[in-house]
């Protein structure tokens, strides 16, 4: 485990986003509603994470509904070793070190890589998710392993979340996009690895994520 | 990064958008995956998710349209490529994609119909 991923409460980022006073034209124009569509869903904000709540898998194993793989619990992750020659490298390309992989499907099957990452220009990886976000490592990897497999997303990115219910009713997501595409600015040719982790519907995740995560 | 690498990349990720294939959620769309409460059924596949119906540049900044599954209208939204200096264009295309992904997911996206300009994300 890396000694970064223990460290909290560190500068938080203001690069995650701001709002634009002046609104150039654009060409998007105004689009038709979906007719199908739903009203908004957006998560309601919580100032601490509820106790009492259960957290389900996006994707429990097949065959497994979420409700059983919740009730069973939590897996915790076990942190891999990184792929021979993925550490260590000089400070140019320092945010491309390894940190640590995570399989998914309970610790036994996809192996998702989380590099050490940067945050403000072109964040991504762990110092991304830890200080623009608020997610330890050790949540990072929990939202994997306890995931059968990622969700495709397209642009070779996959997507693992865990959502958080109390009384069946979800209040939190916590997810995580890996980019299994290697990335030429990196020293290697393994995948990018985690590009980004966060609670849904936040920048910053509330307190009491990361304590309620094995 | 200069105009013209700016223009590339919008060429490149639009394109990129294109051809992403249906998958995942049954879409090429980008953003959260799953709906938090007790969503009417249909709503998993519609809640939190935007099309990109188009990318293009404008000077150092990356423009996308994005078009909410949940019915309300089309939002704008601003990448400023100003300060990047990545020469790595495949990761500029998921960085691109992965701060979508996060505003989409984001209180931001949910606040979208008090915005009357563009989101800015930085890279």
């Amino acid at each position: 485990m890396s000694v970064l991923s223990k460290k909290r409460g560190w500068l938080v980022s203001a690069a995650a986003a701001a709002v634009l006073a002046s609104a150039p034209a654009t060409s998007a124009g105004a689009v038709s509603p979906d007719p199908g569509s739903t009203g908004s869903t957006s998560a309601q904000s919580v100032a601490t994470l509820p106790p009492g709540g259960t957290w389900v898998p996006y994707e429990p194993d097949p065959g497994t509904s979420s409700k059983v793989a919740a009730a069973a619990g939590l897996v915790r992750p076990v942190e891999h070793a990184c792929p021979s020659g993925t550490t260590s490298y000089p400070a140019a390309k320092r945010a491309f070190n390894c940190l640590s992989t995570y399989h998914d499907n309970g610790n036994r099957g996809h192996s998702v890589g989380l590099r050490q990452g940067r945050t403000g220009s072109s964040a991504f990886g762990y110092l991304h998710a830890l200080q623009d976000h608020g997610l330890d490592e050790q949540s990072i990897g929990t939202v994997i392993v306890n995931n059968a497999a990622g969700v495709s997303q397209g642009n070779s990115c996959f997507l693992y979340g865990l959502r958080y219910e109390v009384n069946d009713v979800g209040i939190l997501a916590v997810e995580v996009i890996e980019d299994r595409k290697p990335s030429s600015a990196s020293p290697d040719n393994y995948k990018l690895g985690v590009v980004t982790a966060y609670c849904k519907g936040y920048d910053q995740c509330p307190p009491g994520v990361n304590e309620s995560l094995p | 990064m200069d105009e013209r690498h700016v223009e590339r990349i919008a060429r490149a990720q639009a394109l990129q958008w294109d051809e992403s294939p249906a998958v995942g959620s049954g879409d090429g769309s980008v953003g959260a995956y799953w709906p938090l409460g007790d969503a009417a059924p249909g709503a998993a596949a519609t809640a939190g998710r935007a099309d990109v119906v188009s990318v293009w540049a404008e000077g150092q900044l990356l423009n996308l349209a994005l078009r909410p599954r949940d019915g309300n209208e089309s939002v704008a939204v601003q990448i400023d490529l100003a300060s990047v200096d990545e020469a790595d264009d495949d990761l500029v295309h998921t960085l691109v994609f992965a701060r979508v992904a996060e505003l989409v997911a984001s209180d931001r996206w949910a606040r979208r119909h008090e915005l009357a300009a563009p989101l800015v994300l930085t890279l």
